[in-house]
């Protein structure tokens, strides 16, 4: 097999096509409001009573369309690389509350009631703490915006470690937000599959891969009535 | 002919391409209204000028051919100039059949964008021209009598007014003096002109005409 075939992470899929033709999309679109920007200030320079205002205007879309392509490509980077795993032995519980606390004003501002229910004499596991934190993060921030449409009172996230057989542990987060239909819960992990208006949908796909790189599974549960679980189990050391 | 400066139309789902969309057809000396949703769009009104629709083919739960193929049946249809993302072959070969202007890829350049938006204004502007023609032609018509009218529909059949008065069973004396009439009311110097002027009446919707 030739070295740089061998080389693509585990996570790239031969069904490939759609991720790239929907990237060559995500890229498009900054780069059209990019080049569409720069001609009409070229445009609006050019009469013979420069329209400085509209030029200007047409510039700060350009600064921010070239951040926006550059937030594509960084996000992108972070999916290729995920498979590139520094692990040390570490405790989930601790990256658990890492994470909260990175989270924490967030859910005060969100009237977010945040319950944490961690096993305590959990197994220690090999994995990559910032990856991990990594998919907490998505976690937990996918569950916030998806509690947004529901009253306050009602916005609960709950974290939850359990020890699984054979001596592997499981960590799931649950809210309470909007009940999720059946075919977004098939796309949930598929790259680029997004159902927020400023998501590119790469959260979930790379959280699958950085658990799948550490040996684990993930998945999603619906509840009948409302909100969704997240659950990932992680091998034991 | 139209004083009114041109309206393009741009339904987009991506604000950021909107936006730039928009700020680069109006440096082009056009006004400019934009849509997140074709839905959007279908729910605006018809502007006095000359129009066209800038349409990106993928948008966000809508697919820009179906709004196409809902325009067609609606009574206001622009020319349509179609941005792609990622278009396929077939995607564009449907599109360009069902009529529309042109089928672009993004990102777009100013000069073809500007070529596609001219052409599918010039395009809107000879519709709305014919339809203008064939109200007025309506307007005469509808100042005949109903045997002027029987009159008028025998003639431009190519009948001489002999068959004509042998067919409504009066004379040619008569026939003559109704024809006058449909002549001096529909403002036809020359049969051919009345001929020309009544297969216009008769045309169908100029949008499905032009397909």
């Amino acid at each position: 097999m030739p070295k740089e075939r061998a080389a693509l992470p585990p996570h790239l899929t031969p069904n490939s096509f759609w991720e790239f033709a929907a990237l060559a999309h995500e890229i498009r679109q900054p780069l059209t409001a990019i080049l569409s920007n720069a001609q009409a200030a070229w445009h609006c320079l050019a009469m013979d009573t420069p329209n400085l205002p509209e030029a200007r205007a047409a510039l700060a879309d350009i600064i921010t369309g070239a951040r926006r392509t550059n937030e594509v490509i960084r996000q992108l980077q972070a999916f290729l690389t995920a498979g590139t795993l520094e692990q040390t032995c570490l405790n989930i519980n601790d990256v658990i509350h890492e994470t909260i606390g990175l989270v924490r004003s967030d859910a005060e501002a969100q009237h977010v009631r945040i319950t944490l229910d961690l096993t305590g004499d959990l197994s220690p596991v090999a994995g990559d703490r910032i990856q991990l934190r990594q998919v907490l993060l998505n976690l937990v921030r996918n569950a916030f915006e998806a509690m947004q449409q529901v009253e306050d009172e009602r916005r609960t996230l709950v974290v939850r470690t359990t020890l699984t057989t054979p001596g592997g542990i499981r960590v799931a987060v649950q809210d309470s937000g909007l009940s999720i239909d059946e075919t977004s819960l098939a796309r949930l992990f598929h790259p680029f599959f997004t159902t927020k208006t400023g998501g590119m949908g790469l959260g979930l796909a790379l959280s699958r891969s950085i658990i799948t790189a550490h040996g684990g599974w993930i998945w999603a549960t619906p509840h009948p009535e409302r909100g969704l679980t997240m659950s990932f189990t992680l091998p034991a050391v | 002919m139209d004083e009114t400066v041109p309206t393009v139309f741009v339904v987009d789902d991506d604000v950021n391409v909107r936006s730039a969309l928009a700020r680069l057809i109006r440096s082009l000396g056009m006004q400019v209204q934009t849509f997140a949703s074709a839905r959007e769009f279908l729910g605006c009104q018809r502007p006095d000028g000359p129009a066209c629709l800038v349409l990106d083919v993928l948008i966000a739960r809508e697919n820009g051919l179906l709004v196409q193929e809902t325009l067609r049946t609606t009574a206001w249809c622009p020319p349509i100039v179609f941005l792609t993302g990622h278009g396929t072959v077939p995607m564009c070969v449907r599109a360009m059949r069902a009529g529309a202007v042109d089928f672009l890829q993004k990102p777009v350049d100013d000069e073809d964008l500007l070529a596609a938006i001219s052409t599918a204004i010039e395009q809107d502007y000879r519709t709305r021209d014919r339809q203008r023609q064939r109200a007025a032609l309506q307007q005469r018509v509808a100042t005949l009598t109903p045997r002027e009218q029987e009159v008028l529909g025998l003639v431009t059949t190519g009948l001489l007014n002999k068959e004509i008065a042998y067919i409504l069973g009066t004379t040619e004396k008569t026939i003559k003096a109704h024809r006058a009439r449909v002549m001096q009311k529909m403002q036809a110097t020359s049969v051919a002109e009345l001929v020309r002027m009544a297969a216009m009446v008769e045309m169908g919707e100029p949008h499905t005409a032009q397909l």
